[in-house]
């Protein structure tokens, strides 16, 4: 299935099998998770919380510099 | 999942700890860890006057709203923010603005100060020049962060704070403690411990209320707290610090408690470190250009921004 990312001002599309995890969606964005809070609508997603088809994930940077 | 403390959905994992937590119970726990950072370091004392060295990104917007949130009360605290205008193309401009909305917001004085001010040039102007020239020491952030250092202690001073307030977090200190640790520099990794350090009447103290917190739970503090964050990185980010922090994060999602236990094996070695350092320890001039402390004749800031 396929699940609409955001990150930053880019979006894409990300094809993980049915019942995925935010975890394994972050994995297939290849970003660190200690780098990222995901959020789907208003609710703060956990790693663990179960993704579903043509859910809009948006994943916000947490970075340091400057 | 449920959060460990309510039953009510859980909006935060803390791994290294096995707790699920709730928006309301997360906010809770940041702020008591804080104000437990604080007491600890005795960061704060009575009849305090603190700059919080406010730049809008999450952890000096969220280290200004959280201390004005728990001390704001007291009558005998003073709370002020100094921002440094850096002369950074977009980047900064952004950032400043948010800075500028939160103190309004909060009711705090704010102040902006910057390079093209005091030492005439931007940082872009000076990054452009001094690349093309053998004169190129480091990288740009050596020239940023040393001036800003500079300056963000003299103004402090000169509106009569106490202490300087910083954002920095558990990853920023422990990026920090391992850089010192790369470079061999004892004598900065010795004044990386909780307490602010008086090293000279010119040198205000530096306070870090976040430093035992994680970076990504200030992020998320800073989102449920609804503060406006700046996502961008400063387009001059570069340097050995960034492979730091990226292999620290790799080193945490892989094991959760390594940056802790980063800092507290530290903290164990700090009394040695200082014992060691004391004895070749480093003497405290004032500048002969800008009159400023420093350990040479002619201190850095000057040498590298011709001050
Ligand atoms: S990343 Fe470097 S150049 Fe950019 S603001 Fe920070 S210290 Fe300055
Ligand atoms: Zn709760
Ligand atoms: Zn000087």
């Amino acid at each position: 299935m396929k699940v609409a990312v955001q990150l930053g001002n880019k979006r894409r599309n990300v094809e993980v099998p049915e019942k995925s995890k935010v975890r394994d969606v972050i994995r297939e964005v290849k970003v660190n998770p200690e780098t990222v809070i995901v959020r789907r609508g208003d609710d703060i997603l956990l790693e663990t919380d179960i993704v579903s088809k043509s859910d809009r994930l948006e994943f916000i940077r947490i970075i340091s510099g400057g | 999942m449920k959060c460990s403390k309510c039953g009510k959905k859980a909006v935060f994992h803390r791994k290294y700890e096995g707790s699920y937590l709730c928006r309301n119970h997360f906010v809770k726990s940041i702020e008591s860890k804080a104000k437990k950072t604080i007491r600890k370091g005795k960061m704060i004392e009575r009849g305090d006057r603190i700059a919080f060295a406010l730049s809008g990104g999450k952890d000096s917007s969220a280290v200004l709203y959280l201390v004005n949130k728990v001390l704001g009360e007291r009558k005998d605290l003073e709370f002020f923010a100094i921002s440094i205008d850096e002369g950074i193309p977009r980047y900064r401009k952004e950032s400043l603005k948010i800075a500028g909305k939160l103190c309004k917001k909060l009711g705090i004085k704010h102040h902006v100060f910057s390079f093209r001010k005091e030492f005439g040039e931007d940082l872009s102007e000076k990054v452009r020049k001094i690349r093309k020239s053998d004169a190129w020491e480091g990288t740009a952030c050596t020239y940023c962060g040393l001036a800003r250092r500079w300056l963000l202690n003299k103004k402090a001073r000169e509106l009569g704070a106490n202490k300087i307030a910083f954002g920095m977090n558990l990853d920023d200190e422990i990026q920090g403690i391992v850089m010192d640790y790369l470079r061999g520099d004892l004598v900065r990794l010795s004044r990386m411990g909780g307490e602010p350090i008086v090293r000279n009447e010119l040198f205000v103290p530096r306070i870090k209320p976040f430093r035992e917190i994680p970076e990504k739970e200030i992020g998320l503090y800073a989102i449920l707290i609804g503060l406006e964050i700046h996502e961008d990185e400063c387009p001059y980010l570069e340097g050995p610090r960034f492979r730091v922090r990226d292999f620290l994060n790799d080193l945490e999602a892989e094991s959760p408690g390594t940056k802790f236990s980063v800092l507290k094996t530290f903290e164990k070695l700090l009394p040695s470190v200082r014992g060691i350092v004391k004895k070749e320890s480093v003497r405290i001039v004032k500048c002969s250009e800008c009159g400023e402390p420093s350990s040479q004749r002619v201190c850095k800031t000057c040498e590298l921004w011709g001050k």
